[in-house]
């Protein structure tokens, strides 16, 4: 004689039902809406690396004009007394 | 398309593959949340966010044991969070261990669906995830006392109780 767990086991797939129709569109609603999500996230890393590679940029400049002024300045202070040295 | 070609492209976020996995297994996996959860709208909230994971995790299926119980398994999990969203399971008569009386009946009418259903609804929550966990999934009593967090003599006796208000509700139906 079955036992009655058997019985509910033996029937299992009896209890197989199609879902609402909308329950698919919501789901494709919060998958397009995740992949929506994840776009703006990937623009905005976008835009912060673009943002700092452009602050790295500015600062390599500063610091090429900062070298090069003070490399110049350097020569100029040098050159008169060099001058002078020679003139003696 | 094949499972193996749709598990492959459900990984590049493929939206035909993923309504061919949604076409092919919902009608199981509804009905997997249907015992589970009393209400049919809180199935249907389980049925959308287990395929939500489904589809963007499914970088976590390894690919060895079946797709279609990884899908299984990730819709109990839904389904248990949402009874536990709902109201704390309680575990009627878990103190004490009933005794198992061997069945002696025999189901004398054909059953449909909706009755079938309708007899594992009338379970109270705790008779009724322990039912579908041992009988219906095939769980072991040391893993539902995991999962729900009981102890396993609670599962057991939850399920003795539960083969119990089974058999009296076909008996009331006049089935046995």
């Amino acid at each position: 004689m079955p036992d009655i767990f058997d019985f509910f086991k033996e029937n299992e797939s009896k209890l197989q039902e199609q879902p609402p129709k909308q329950l698919w569109d919501k789901l494709e609603q919060k998958l397009e809406s995740d992949k929506r999500r994840k776009r703006r996230r990937n623009i905005r890393f976008l835009q912060l690396n673009a943002v700092a590679l452009m602050l790295l940029v500015l600062l390599f400049a500063a610091a090429l004009l900062w070298y090069f002024t003070r490399a110049h300045e350097k020569r100029s202070e040098i050159a008169p007394v060099y001058k002078t040295m020679n003139d003696e | 398309m094949t499972e193996t070609q749709a598990v492959r492209l459900l990984n590049e976020q493929d939206r035909s593959a993923q309504k061919w996995v949604y076409e092919r297994y919902s009608p199981l996996m509804f009905s997997v949340c249907r015992r589970y959860l009393s209400r049919r709208e809180d199935a249907e909230e389980a049925l959308v966010s287990g395929f939500y994971k489904v589809f963007t995790q499914i970088g976590s299926f390894g690919g060895l044991g079946s797709f279609e119980g990884w899908i299984r398994r990730i819709m109990v999990n839904e389904a248990l969070m949402m009874l536990r969203k709902n109201e704390p399971l309680s575990f009627p008569g878990e103190e004490k261990m009933p005794a198992d009386d061997p069945d002696h009946f025999s189901i004398e009418a054909e059953l449909s669906a909706r009755d079938i259903l309708e007899l594992i609804e009338k379970l109270p929550p705790g008779y009724r995830t322990v039912f579908n966990l041992y009988v219906l999934e095939g769980y072991k009593h040391h893993e539902i006392a995991e999962t729900l967090g009981v102890s396993i003599n609670t599962s057991k006796s939850q399920l003795i109780l539960a083969k119990e208000r089974l058999r009296q509700l076909l008996r009331d139906k006049g089935i046995v």
